[in-house]
């Protein structure tokens, strides 16, 4: 019986050591090898150690201080849009409306496509010359915009969001919404209807019933998707980059005037585009630490909503 | 009324697609007309002849292709051996080796992009389909969904098996594997769509158009066919085709599958 028991512990070690040791090399151990190239001067191949020198740079870097500025804008300008509009389709295709599935369907598409063919499908759309955006403003009457090479802010002249990051956050929440709201249906369909209905019976209706009642008790996944969404916004990459420089160049520098460079593109700047890599890191690590920072505040909502997902 | 919002924002989701499309059958002189046409006047099949020949499309889609599966294959392997073994084994500390695993979910996979980078060329996996697969070969979201599935096995089916002389290889392989397959798929399907749509992660770790995935090749294209926008949208949409007839074949799980697991790309 002993041999036997080593014998199942030894097999379920080796059961689980392919997955452990993937996730340990790929996933962990980068995560502490990031900080440690953050104290070199590393350029394309490691150099000097200089401390917490990159992280004083980064301070002083205008583009690294409005990188995060522009983020903040761009997750302010998405996340709540998305999830508002996903959960009042979401609500909608509640109500066991007929076509509910070509419906759902319909709205998930954007998300299985590829960021890469929908980012270059709505630069041909955003084309200042020939895009259908101008098409429509012109059939308005609207004078035409040049829209992802326009570096012009959209509230204020100088102040961002730029035009080209206004489109971009516009494609965003295009791509998103299906996902927030399959996510709400689903956490709609998990209210029990014994509470909707003993909340009409005692009279609730309408908008009383959603505040009092069902926005309550969908709580937990509106956590959950908030949690998500603003990581996701935070390190928005593919949709940023591709669009960039108004899809014709490769977008490293953020352009319009870097009015597009987030912090993803930022880091993935200095990294690729400048072979900057210990900068890079320190930019990843700074970037890395804010988002753990959110799940973290974030994580007891979210080891729920695990658990409970299963 | 509610019909006419639902419709009308359908179709404001749906237009990127319909213009793909329109571009795509479109002359070069009639795609660059202002205002815009909404159909083609002539419609030009050809086009997507001529896109498939201006790059090498077939090479890319059988890297995403290899890709794909491999990272389907390989993160199946290692999630059903790693759940099970959490789920249905006495492995002393298993509950803390779980408890690691879910607390490394918090590490935002952003962090890890310029040192497994710096790992590729170490290791010489660099523009190699190793590369492109081994790093996503194992998910903590996979074994936590196996784990799940295997703990609702009934446990007298384990005890009878272990009383016949049942390896737990092979009851994994004859009776946990089979009973989930449900679970099986939601992650077969969401590894492919990932691994497909993968774009940042084969840019810097491929640079030779043999190993190029159709991401990373479609933004190549982009460059090369700079105005001949038909051929880009028949790019482009050649590329989300795969996807699109996969979501339309297997809508049902997938969409289970997103709304259970909340996994958001």
């Amino acid at each position: 019986m002993r041999a036997g028991r080593w014998r199942e512990a030894g097999a379920g070690y080796l059961f689980l050591a392919p997955a452990l040791l993937i996730i340990g090399a790929f996933h962990v151990w980068p995560a502490v090898y990031v900080l440690y190239m953050s104290l070199f001067r590393w350029e394309i191949v490691q150099g000097a150690f200089i401390g917490l020198r990159n992280y004083e740079h980064l301070l002083s870097d205008p583009d690294f201080l409005s990188s995060l500025g522009l983020t903040l804008v761009y997750v302010v300008g998405t996340v709540p849009v998305e999830m508002a509009i996903g959960l009042a389709l979401a609500i909608v295709l509640h109500q066991r409306l007929r076509l509910r599935g070509l419906f759902r369907l319909l709205y998930f598409l954007p998300y299985v496509t590829s960021q890469v063919a929908v980012a270059l499908v709505w630069g041909w759309v955003f084309n200042p010359s020939y895009g259908a955006a101008n098409g429509l403003l012109t059939a308005l009457g609207q004078p035409a915009r040049t829209w992802l090479l326009e570096s012009g802010g959209v509230l204020s002249p100088g102040a961002p969001p730029s035009l080209a990051l206004t489109a971009i956050m516009l494609v965003t929440i295009w791509y998103y919404l299906g996902f927030h709201t399959v996510v709400f249906l689903s956490g709609l369909t998990a209210i029990p209807e014994e509470l909707v209905d003993a909340a009409r019976i005692d009279g609730a209706g309408g908008w009383r019933m959603f505040r009092h009642v069902t926005f309550p008790l969908l709580s937990p996944t509106t956590y959950f998707l908030l949690l998500v969404a603003t990581i996701g916004a935070m390190t928005s990459f593919n949709l940023v980059y591709v669009m960039s420089g108004g899809g014709q160049a490769f977008g490293c520098g953020g352009n319009p005037l870097g009015t597009t460079r987030v912090a993803a593109l930022f880091v993935f700047d200095r990294f690729w585009c400048q072979t900057q890599l210990g900068y890079a890191s320190a930019a990843a690590f700074a970037l890395g630490l804010v988002v753990l920072a959110i799940s973290l505040i974030n994580g007891r909502l979210f080891s729920r909503r695990v658990v409970y997902a299963g | 009324m509610l019909y006419a919002l639902m419709l009308g924002a359908g179709l404001i989701i749906a237009f990127p697609f319909f213009w793909m499309l329109s571009t795509s059958l479109k002359s070069e002189s009639e795609a660059t007309r202002f205002p815009p046409t909404v159909l083609p006047g002539e419609w030009l099949f050809g086009n997507y002849p001529a896109a498939l020949a201006a790059a090498p499309f077939g090479r890319y889609f059988l890297n995403s292709g290899i890709m794909a599966v491999g990272q389907v294959l390989l993160g199946l392997a290692t999630a059903s051996l790693a759940a099970y073994a959490l789920a249905r084994m006495r492995v002393p500390g298993r509950s803390i080796i779980f408890g690691a695993l879910l607390a490394t979910l918090v590490i935002p996979p952003e962090v890890t992009l310029i040192p497994n980078y710096i790992a590729m060329q170490r290791l010489g996996w660099y523009n190699t389909y190793l590369a492109l697969i081994v790093p996503f070969g194992a998910s903590v979201f996979n074994v936590f969904l196996l784990r799940q599935a295997f703990l609702q096995l009934p446990a007298e089916l384990l005890e009878a098996a272990r009383l016949d002389g049942c390896s737990h290889l092979r009851f994994l392989w004859q009776f946990a594997l089979p009973l989930s397959r449900p679970t099986l798929a939601i992650i077969a399907l969401l590894t492919a769509l990932r691994a497909w749509n993968d774009f940042q992660w084969p840019l810097i770790v491929t640079d030779s158009p043999t190993l190029r995935p159709i991401q990373v090749g479609l933004t190549i294209f982009r460059s090369d066919v700079s105005t001949n926008f038909q051929l880009l949208m028949a790019g482009s949409l050649l590329a989300v085709l795969p996807v699109l007839v996969l979501f339309f074949l297997t809508q049902r799980q997938f969409i289970q599958g997103i709304a259970r697991t909340g996994i958001r790309g």
